[in-house]
């Protein structure tokens, strides 16, 4: 994931897609102040 | 036309086959899973409390403990549904192709031009209340 998306993209699908659900997200809310949203860096290099 | 359900976290879903479903939402049970095979088409029995509907979802291919295992009846409401299925959709478009190799129960196109062919005027719910405003509004509409 991080090769083809960047390394905050990768941290944001292992939190999302964590097997144990108290490592997990726990809702929207915390998904959408995660860095690969928040950060105003672009998360695609050319 | 009932077109929703809401479900209190913990209950059995029900529906069609989803599998956007978090690992702990899926129990295993005992109780056997009533599922009535027929050429090219299973259905699978909903919950005692609603003895009369059935839900069908088509399946061409031998069923397999991977799609028993995302049989509805099997799997709880959870609020945990939304993250980990924001994280199968974010994970398919970022990689542009299937992260997890999950079962895929969408419809393929050729099923949608089926019903689209299959499709009949007359099984389209009318509402009545609204009926008559219609008719008039067309009726001035064109004179």
């Amino acid at each position: 994931m991080s090769k083809y998306a960047g390394d905050q993209a990768a941290d944001l699908i292992g939190k999302l897609l964590e097997p144990s659900p108290q490592k997990r997200l726990k809702n929207m809310r915390d998904v959408l102040i995660h860095s690969y949203f928040t950060d105003e860096v672009g998360h695609f290099t050319v | 036309m009932r077109t929703s359900s809401v479900k209190q976290v913990g209950d059995t879903m029900d529906g069609e086959l989803r599998s956007c479903v978090p690992p702990e939402s899926i129990f295993e049970t005992f109780e056997p899973i009533t599922l009535n095979k027929q050429p090219k088409r299973i259905s699978f029995m909903h919950d005692d409390f609603i003895p009369q509907k059935r839900i069908t979802v088509s399946c061409d291919e031998k069923v397999d403990r991977l799609t028993l295992a995302f049989v509805p009846s099997r799997c709880r409401a959870c609020t945990s549904w939304d993250t980990w299925g924001f994280g199968l959709v974010m994970g398919e478009l970022l990689l542009n192709s299937s992260a997890i190799h999950l079962p895929n129960f969408d419809r393929n196109a050729s099923m949608h031009l089926k019903t689209l062919y299959e499709f009949k005027p007359e099984a389209v719910e009318v509402n009545l209340l609204v009926t008559p405003f219609l008719v008039a509004f067309l009726y001035f509409s064109f004179i």
